[in-house]
């Protein structure tokens, strides 16, 4: 989840992109040097597609293959964008229409960690698709609890790197969770290891659980993601994505954009992600719930070679 | 410090390491329990948990440490008795060791570890006799799902006493770099390795299984990361369920490894050890 309470980003700041549209976010663009989605395709044949579904939910699509990063679309108000932030007590909806509408298929399904905006629709689209699903032990449990095929799931702890047979790999990395508030607070911490805990209700329910970042694969076009706007350095060092998701917030980690960039030797490409209000359609613009104009200005100061995608709601990009 | 090492080989990933007069064990296993593990479709998860004492008091005798690099039965389901047998200081992660303590290990012999530590051990003149470097790893996943075998943790309270073989959780994964002097070893070098942990050790005896569909380019990677170890001995390639007193079977391809070696390590000499064979490394 994104952090209401934490002050550095504008998170609470509301700039509707409705009736501007990409067009003209694209003309403003041009002179900070900022490419989006489409505007530069004179690709032929796209290796991966990339397409973004809100939130740090991403679908990766090749021939052979579709990958998911934190699926989550069924986008039930929590007042996570409010004043007063997210109600812990709202109940989990699983809108399985919606599922169903943006997300065809999976093969793979990443998730980076336990809150609701990016785990709670896995179970069913797990059962749904049969794809094998990556997570910690707690993760893992959580989905366990909410009834996900248990002999889909596959519990890492970062670290690992996989090869899958349809033409990608995975490297995962122990990552933490971004931390918010005066005290440097993980929201909804803790794990559940062990036994499968009582099936989450409310969203105060899912857990944190640890969090893990990735690195996929498809034979030479790579892209890094984390679920939240932190990494472990020394983790990552030395990975050469072709594109890096990064994400507003982290202001509790110092030179976190900056940092990013270097570990990752200044990407090719690096792609806006969690900025959008959930409490807002999917199926409209994406309404600003952290400030992705200053994370551009700031990936063009650290790595001015870098190409700054913002790809909208639903919108896509051929790499 | 000391000239010579000796390695002798217990069936699968289970060895003992005598050096400087000192006794290191990995997973010592010998019980060889039958659970069908290695014949198809026989595999039975509710297989009680059961110690041949008679078998570990033959090939085992004493110990200073004992390392553990997962929780499977196959591992570390003879640790309590060795434990207790030998008063060894006993390695493995809180899962590991809350395992251990409900099959009655002794609680003062246990040394909880989380991968990233190095320790030294000593004489009673605090003359160090060799070092354990501990690494953070994973298990090896098998099927279309890349499942782990009995998966999960059990920290927090120790956990009911372990029956079946399923009760005996992986229960997180290490590795280890034993180090006796200009002799160090390193144990665990599996498919599942965790290559920025394990970067720039450079061993003298690696210990590796054999390649797994589910890890790209294992060997390369593995090679890359530790350097071209002088000697390489292949582990856990035994069928567990024949006797230890028998030469290995070889199921899980051991032999073939020497090839793999050649390839990506051609300075390596490849020493392929039958069960309960000794090889001595001298500095």
């Amino acid at each position: 989840m994104t952090e209401p309470n934490d002050p550095s980003p504008p998170i609470r700041r509301r700039g509707l992109l409705k009736g501007t549209g990409v067009a003209a976010l694209a003309a403003g663009a041009t002179a900070s040097g900022i490419a989006f989605a489409q505007s530069d395709d004179d690709a032929a044949e796209p290796a991966v597609r990339l397409r973004w579904l809100g939130t740090n939910a991403w679908e990766f699509t090749t021939p052979t293959a579709t990958v998911l990063i934190d699926p989550w679309v069924s986008r039930f108000p929590t007042g996570a964008y409010s004043p007063e932030g997210a109600d812990p007590e709202t109940e989990i909806e699983v809108h399985e229409d919606v599922i169903d509408e943006h997300l065809p298929k999976a093969e793979t399904i990443l998730v980076t960690h336990g809150h609701w905006d990016h785990i709670a629709d896995v179970p069913y689209l797990a059962g749904r698709t049969g794809a094998t699903v990556l997570g910690t032990e707690t993760h893992l449990n959580l989905l366990r609890a909410m009834d996900a095929p248990e002999d889909q799931l596959s519990q890492v702890v970062g670290g690992e790197r996989y090869e899958f047979t349809n033409g990608y790999t995975v490297e995962v990395f122990r990552s933490s969770h971004s931390a918010s508030g005066d005290h440097k607070q993980i929201a909804f911490g803790g794990t559940r290891p062990g036994k499968v805990p009582e099936r989450p209700k409310k969203i105060k329910d899912l857990v944190e659980g640890g969090s893990l970042t990735f690195l996929l694969d498809f034979g030479g076009i790579s892209f890094f993601n984390a679920g939240s706007a932190n990494f472990h350095e020394p983790e990552i060092a030395g990975i050469r994505p072709t594109a890096v998701f990064v994400q507003p917030g982290g202001g509790h980690t110092p030179r976190y954009v900056e940092r990013l960039l270097e570990a990752t030797g200044f990407p090719p490409y690096v792609i806006a992600t969690h900025w959008d209000n959930f409490d807002h359609p999917l199926t409209e613009p994406g309404v600003i719930g952290g400030d992705w104009k200053a994370l551009r200005d700031r990936v063009a100061a650290a790595s001015p070679d870098s190409e700054f995608l913002l790809i909208d709601h639903l919108e896509h990009h051929d790499f | 410090m000391t000239s010579e090492v000796t390695v002798r080989w217990l069936g699968t990933n289970a060895w003992e390491v005598t050096g400087n007069g000192a006794t290191v064990l990995v997973d010592p296993y010998v019980s060889r329990t039958y659970t069908g593990a290695t014949k198809t479709g026989e595999f039975n998860p509710e297989t009680k948990i059961a110690i041949d004492e008679t078998a570990v008091d033959e090939h085992i005798s004493v110990a200073d440490s004992i390392l553990i690099t997962h929780a499977h039965f196959d591992h570390i389901a003879d640790v309590p008795y060795v434990a207790e047998k030998t008063g060894a200081t006993v390695l493995g992660t809180e899962s590991h060791l809350n395992l251990l303590l409900a099959m009655d290990t002794p609680e003062t012999q246990l040394a909880q570890v989380g991968g990233g530590e190095l320790y030294r051990f000593t004489d009673e003149n605090n003359v160090e006799l060799y070092t354990v470097e501990v690494f953070r790893s994973s298990h090896g996943v098998s099927g279309k799902h890349k499942s782990l075998l009995f998966p999960g943790t059990r920290p927090g309270e120790t956990p009911k006493r372990p029956k079946r073989i399923k009760d005996l959780v992986e229960g997180g994964s290490l590795a280890y770099l034993v180090t006796f002097g200009e002799i160090s070893l390193f144990f665990n070098a599996v498919p599942s390795f965790h290559e920025r942990e394990i970067a720039g050790i450079r061993p003298t005896v690696l210990f590796m299984q054999g390649a797994n569909p589910h890890y790209p380019d294992y060997e390369e990677r593995l090679f890359a990361a530790i350097g071209q170890p002088p000697y390489v001995i292949p582990t856990h390639w035994d069928d567990f369920e024949e006797p230890l007193t028998e030469p290995a079977v070889d199921l899980f391809g051991g032999a073939a490894l020497g090839d793999t070696v050649s390839k990506y390590s051609p300075d390596s000499q490849f020493v392929l050890l039958d069960h309960l064979e000794s090889f001595t490394i001298e500095a």
